[in-house]
């Protein structure tokens, strides 16, 4: 698949997770990678791209076993973002079905 | 994993990010490992999941420009031009030489070379460089001398630079390509201050006594080499004798039948493996065309441009990146000389010279 389209693809995916359960990046990678080919390097330049844009905030929870962690947790504007996308990504979908046949929504 | 964060904060280097934010990377790269290795990762399971970190550099030229490397090379490069404008026009004033000082521009492209030569690596720019000083010393020779012919001559310093530099195996082969050049310009030189051209054009011939000795094959090589001598010995003792050099020649039928027999000689255009005896061919051809347009019309002073075809074809053919830069001093040397020799507008001629600079300005990337 074109970079570009499963870049923005996986930044979808991203929000979803994150906005399903606030958690570290470590997890978002072990969540996405045991149903898409992808890899830590490609996600967390995700994960700080959407923190910046203010989709994120992060806070960081002590460790038994290191340093504190640091969590991703969604924001109003990031579940806002979410929702957009979302609506967009179905509507895409429908339309490409609609051209090339296929599942039915 | 020690090894993969110095890697990782290496490569961050590249990019025009803060000293904080480069930190909290690498610490979020931590506390990622800390989280694997929390959950029983291996290193190599952990390195796996974390990836190369090339996508992680490609990801992050989305959020981040890279950094500019800017070195005093570049300065001076793009200095060149003003440095340039200013002797051409000292010395167009002051001694009323606008002609050779025009050739101050050719320090343009010369310098790009010289400059990104001496950062990477100064031996392998120098052939990139001799067209460039070749035409320098070409003009200069020409102007202040009048000697145009044999000037020309320093041309053949370009592929006997090439041949030198082109690394240290094959001695033997590159001592035979040499004695070519080194053959050629000796047979003019001499040619040119005594006025004599044979026997001494026998030099050209050095090629094919050294070539002989290359053949591991003793028969082939003893047979060459006896057809040579016997062939070299008879047309010095006709031309010496009979006192007719061209009867001389004859001699050489010997060479040549022989050679044709047991197939020492053969024509072969040869595109593929670097084109080297396709190139061969131009430049016997190219060497025929010299002395016949040269003794025919007694045009030696402009016949010898047949000679440029050698190098313009070898750039033509083996060139990728800067063809049109390549050939420039070449087409520029044949436009020159033509419209001099001809027109005898040697005075503005030296106009066709611009285009050196112009082309490598235009093909620079």
């Amino acid at each position: 698949m074109n970079s570009q389209l499963k870049r923005g693809i996986v930044e979808i995916i991203v929000l979803k997770v994150v906005s399903d359960r606030s958690q570290s990046s470590f997890n978002v990678i072990e969540t996405l990678s045991s149903k898409l080919s992808v890899s830590e390097n490609t996600v967390y330049p995700i994960l700080r791209r959407l923190t910046k844009q203010g989709y994120f905030k992060t806070h960081t929870v002590p460790s038994p076993l290191g340093a504190p962690k640091k969590v991703y947790e969604i924001t109003a504007l990031g579940t806002e973002k979410l929702q957009m996308f979302l609506n967009e990504w179905r509507l895409f979908l429908k339309q490409v079905f609609d051209i090339l046949g296929g599942y039915e929504t | 994993m020690k090894k993969y964060l110095n890697e990782l904060a290496r490569r961050l280097e590249k990019f025009e990010m803060t000293q904080e934010e480069r930190a909290e990377i690498i610490a979020d790269y931590e506390a990622m490992i800390d989280d694997a290795l929390a959950q029983g990762l291996s290193e190599v399971d952990i390195e796996a999941k974390l990836g190369d970190l090339t996508s992680l550099e490609a990801a992050l030229k989305d959020d981040y420009n890279l950094k500019v490397k800017s070195s005093n090379r570049h300065k001076y490069v793009a200095l060149s031009p003003f440095v340039a404008i200013i002797i051409f026009f000292l010395v167009g004033f002051l001694w009323d030489a606008w002609h050779p000082g025009w050739i101050a521009f050719l320090l343009i492209p010369l310098s790009g070379l010289l400059f990104e030569g001496l950062h990477r690596g100064f031996r392998f720019k120098l052939t990139a460089m001799m067209p460039f000083i070749t035409v320098i010393a070409f003009i200069l020779i020409g102007t202040i001398l009048e000697a145009w012919h044999p000037a020309w001559l320093l041309f053949l310093l370009i592929p006997t630079i090439a041949i030198i530099e082109s690394g240290d195996e094959y001695l033997y082969e590159k001592i035979t390509g040499l004695s070519l050049f080194f053959g050629m310009i000796a047979f003019v030189l001499i040619g040119y201050f005594t006025g004599v051209y044979a026997p001494t054009w026998l030099l050209l011939l050095l090629p094919l006594f050294l070539g002989a000795f290359e053949s591991k094959h003793e028969p082939y090589r003893y047979r060459v080499l006896l057809a040579l001598i016997v062939s070299v010995g008879l047309y010095i003792y006709l031309g010496l004798f009979v006192t007719n050099w061209v009867l001389a020649l004859l001699a050489f039928t010997i060479y040549l039948t022989i050679g044709l027999l047991y197939g020492h000689i053969t024509i072969v255009a040869d595109y593929e493996g670097k084109h080297a005896t396709f190139l061969k061919l131009v430049f016997v051809m190219t060497v025929v065309l010299f002395l016949l347009v040269g003794y025919t019309y007694n045009a030696y002073g402009v016949s010898w441009l047949f000679l440029l075809m050698t190098p313009i074809v070898a750039v033509a053919l083996n060139e990728k990146d800067r063809k049109a830069s390549s050939m420039s001093p070449f087409i520029a040397v044949i436009g020159f000389v033509l419209l001099g020799y001809f027109l005898n507008i040697w005075y503005i001629a030296w106009l066709v010279f611009l285009i050196i600079p112009m082309t490598a300005i235009i093909e620079d990337r």
